[in-house]
């Protein structure tokens, strides 16, 4: 769980410190004060991090403070690029840190890196590529029972598992190939396969993540059918088989799944009504995308951004409270603007998102805001309310 | 008709279920309304049931939890700011649930799997000693792998159609007062 995040050097985000992080954070702010840029900013540089197939350079210095069980994880990274023309510009001065503490133990440095050079904790040095994270390349370079590599590889795969769910839902939760049909063919699904493990992304659509589910993780299936279905949400009967085909036909071969989705009316679902993940409303596939996100995507961290868009107050209001009771396993940090997700959290979740000339700057409810807050909740009003009192701008 | 005033959405619509349920009549009339929270319950419940009365309420509820042991700050607090403002007198019912509303799902607990069917809880014998109970109901309904399976905005309604409400009134003395409000509205109407 990233418990916090120093940003400098990336958009709007000079120097932008999110301290003290919970399983839920929620960013509060006015459009274009920066909101997306912060979550994408520890989108691309925790995957940068800690991808092998990725270059560095993204930010001027970027840190985190990530715990795995036990463990608290320091990461810095800094980068100054000399823009004089000259033999030293093409490589950038990187520098790299990551300290460990386990448990109650002394907290120790794993690695230093200055440019290509990286020595190790017990003295050992390594020359890498300078465009290259040093995390994924000492992983795979090092003993696998090494101490550093036992101690790398859980915080290489929680940062690795930072998700980013931008409001263009397309990107997120909708698979462009699906044409709106309820049937989907067997080399889809395979070319969706491949995909997914090539893109390293959560670019797939929730029909393809459902067939997926259905197919190789049951539990989950089922998980998602009950949360979206008539004793969860509310919201859809999601039916996923295999299409029975005359083997001797010509298209005896060919595998077909079908994935019928039918919104619950209050009715005993008909399966005859049911309709392509497409037919549906705007409002049920982000929902629908969501919640199919969080359970197969395994995020460590799930940055969403405005899942209030298209939602009814009443929905949001409740997926909010399942966001929450998952955010243990997946933290959630989310962007909004919606009154109905700030009153469905409470006040030490709230950062408050600001320009300030041209930066964005983020801070947390002050000590004597969360007082106010405490007391305005109970005798005055909603949390939103307050929050449009403490805006400074 | 019955007008339901709650802190919050899941409770305004728990309360419609149970109100329907112990008045035998699951297709009673009742309005809701759910705030964002106790402060906004006590700043616009008075206005709000004017509205209600407006829209032909004739039973109203204002329900508030005590969020500790002893509802009756809190009832002092509703009387004053909300009942005592609106100028309704017997026809208005204030439900404090000591601790917290989950508290009434506690106390039959063991019907929650008929909505969260692979879990099966223990019964609770002294639901209202249980200091937060919505958190020891997350708690408890987290499995092998420590999912939580429990969410009381989702859940609460649908378990609350399932409880038996005798065993929620016998652990839980703050539900004898909804109980009595509602079982007499129906004793009038039938007289």
């Amino acid at each position: 769980m990233l418990k916090r995040v120093v940003i400098k050097g990336f958009r709007s985000c000079h120097d932008v410190v999110l301290d003290d992080l919970g399983p839920l954070t929620v960013l509060v702010g006015r459009n274009a004060a920066g909101k997306s840029n912060i979550l994408q900013a520890i989108f691309w540089l925790t995957s940068n991090a800690t991808s092998p197939t990725r270059a560095l350079f993204w930010a001027d210095a970027f840190a985190v403070r990530n715990v795995v069980g036990e463990d608290t994880y320091d990461y810095c990274f800094e980068m100054k690029v000399d823009l004089d023309p000259g033999p030293s510009a093409a490589e950038p001065d990187i520098t790299e840190t990551l300290c460990c503490q386990q448990g109650d133990r002394t907290r120790k440095e794993l690695f230093t890196r200055q440019r290509g050079d990286v020595t190790l904790a017990d003295g050992t040095t390594a020359r890498i590529d300078s465009s290259v994270p040093s995390m994924p390349v000492l992983v795979s370079v090092l003993p696998p029972r090494s101490e550093a590599v036992r101690l790398l590889r859980p915080l290489l795969q929680d940062l690795g598992a930072v998700q980013y769910y931008p409001l263009e839902s397309d990107v997120g939760f909708v698979d462009p190939r699906d044409d709106g049909a309820t049937i989907v063919t067997q080399s889809a699904y395979d070319h969706w396969l491949t995909q997914r493990h090539f893109t390293h992304a959560p670019s797939s659509g929730a029909p393809m993540r459902l067939l997926d589910m259905n197919l190789t993780r049951r539990d989950e299936f089922t998980e998602a059918q009950q949360l979206l279905g008539p004793n969860g949400l509310g919201l859809v009967d999601i039916q996923v088989e295999e299409v029975p085909v005359d083997a001797k036909s010509p298209e005896g071969q060919k595998r077909f799944y079908y994935l019928g989705f039918t919104p619950i009316s209050g009715s005993p679902p008909n399966p005859d009504a049911a309709l392509s993940f497409h037919e549906l409303s705007s409002g049920t596939r982000r929902v629908v995308g969501i919640i199919t996100s969080l359970i197969y995507d395994h995020s460590a961290v799930m940055l969403l951004e405005h899942p209030e868009e298209s939602v009814h107050e009443g929905l949001l209001w409740k997926l909010i409270d399942i966001l929450q009771g998952y955010s243990d396993q997946s933290q959630v940090i989310i962007a909004s603007h919606s009154a109905a997700v700030f009153n469905a959290v409470p006040p030490e979740a709230i950062r408050l998102v600001t320009m300030e000339e041209g930066e964005t700057k983020v801070r947390p409810l002050s000590r004597q805001e969360l007082g106010a807050a405490a007391t305005y909740l109970k005798e005055e009003g909603t949390l939103a309310d307050f929050l449009e009192m403490v805006a400074e701008d | 008709m019955y007008g339901i005033l709650a802190e919050g959405k899941s409770d305004a619509g728990t309360l419609k279920v149970l109100v329907r349920k112990l008045a035998g009549d699951d297709r009673l009339p009742v309005r809701t309304k759910g705030y964002g929270g106790s402060g906004e319950l006590l700043n616009k419940g008075a206005k709000d049931l004017g509205t209600f009365k407006t829209l032909g309420v004739t039973r109203f509820i204002v329900c508030q939890d005590a969020d500790g042991p002893d509802p009756a700050p809190k009832r002092n607090l509703v009387t004053q700011r909300i009942v005592g403002l609106s100028g309704l007198g017997e026809e208005c019912c204030i439900v404090i649930p000591v601790q917290e509303l989950e508290a009434w799902i506690l106390a039959d607990i063991e019907c929650a799997s008929k909505i969260i069917t692979s879990w099966h809880p223990e019964p609770i014998e002294s639901p209202e000693s249980i200091v937060n109970p919505k958190e020891r109901l997350e708690n408890l309904s987290r499995d092998s792998k420590r999912k939580q399976r429990y969410f009381h905005r989702t859940d609460n309604e649908r378990i609350a159609a399932h409880l038996d409400l005798k065993k929620v009134a016998k652990k839980c003395p703050a539900f004898q007062v909804l109980v009595a409000f509602v079982k007499n509205a129906a004793a009038k109407r039938r007289q």
